[in-house]
């Protein structure tokens, strides 16, 4: 399985997530979305990428921040508007 | 010495005794200890420690065998939730038999890890493909012959 220097990062960079996030609460479910969600992107795609790379490392330094302490999210009940 | 201090210091935080605590920093500072002060300290300290690891001999994991190394990696397998447990073997190719993807090895590796204790870098980790490899690879690591 040969990966692109491309998709090595990248998925040294999930690694890199889910350790980080592994005692702060909340984060986790969010991480594996949104990796899951990009990966639909076409190999080809690479500013896109590259993109969403470089956002992925700057949001890694926020999460390893002392101060991040868990992630929360509000969601709108349904069948009220 | 000081260690034994700050279990005391630590210990005695709990209780409404901070004058013990302050006596102790100033038994350290002078660096003269006073026995009538210190055996009561380690007997403190000693007690407990003693209750539970006095009897015994050192405190190591089972060793490894192959047999155990395969039945832990497999549990783990198990417990994964994108692994449906009655397809799964250990001949079978997390990607080609299991259809998970590269972000799954990835989090499958992690898991392995954290049961085994040890860091597996990322050159050899995307090169385990299978249950087998795995256990392979741990029991090459943890120079497990048979």
């Amino acid at each position: 399985m040969r990966h692109s220097k491309l998709q090595q990062q990248v998925l040294v960079l999930y690694r890199q997530f889910l350790r980080a996030a592994q005692n702060k609460p909340g984060f986790i479910p969010r991480i594996r979305d949104e990796f899951r969600e990009n990966a639909r992107i076409k190999k080809t795609d690479v500013m896109h990428i590259e993109y969403l790379f470089r956002r992925g490392q700057r949001q890694l330094e926020q999460l390893r921040d002392a101060n991040t302490k868990q992630l929360g999210s509000f969601s709108k009940p349904k069948g009220s508007g | 010495m000081a260690a034994r201090v700050l279990q005391q210091c630590v210990r005695s935080f709990a209780r409404p005794s901070l004058r013990l605590c302050t006596r102790n920093v100033a038994v350290r500072a002078t660096a003269t200890p006073a026995v009538f002060i210190h055996r009561p300290l380690s007997f403190a300290a000693e007690s407990p420690r003693t209750r539970l690891f006095g009897q015994s001999r050192y405190g190591d994991l089972p060793p490894l065998t192959l047999e155990t190394i395969k039945e832990r990696v497999m549990y783990v397998l198990k417990l994964y939730d994108k692994i449906n447990p009655e397809k799964l073997q250990t001949s079978s190719h997390f990607m080609k038999d299991l259809g998970l993807d590269s972000l799954d090895q990835v989090e499958i590796i992690m898991a392995m890890e954290d049961e085994f204790g040890f860091e597996i870098p990322d050159a050899e980790a995307e090169k385990l493909m299978t249950p087998e490899e795995i256990v392979q690879y741990i029991a090459d690591k943890k120079d497990v012959y048979e």
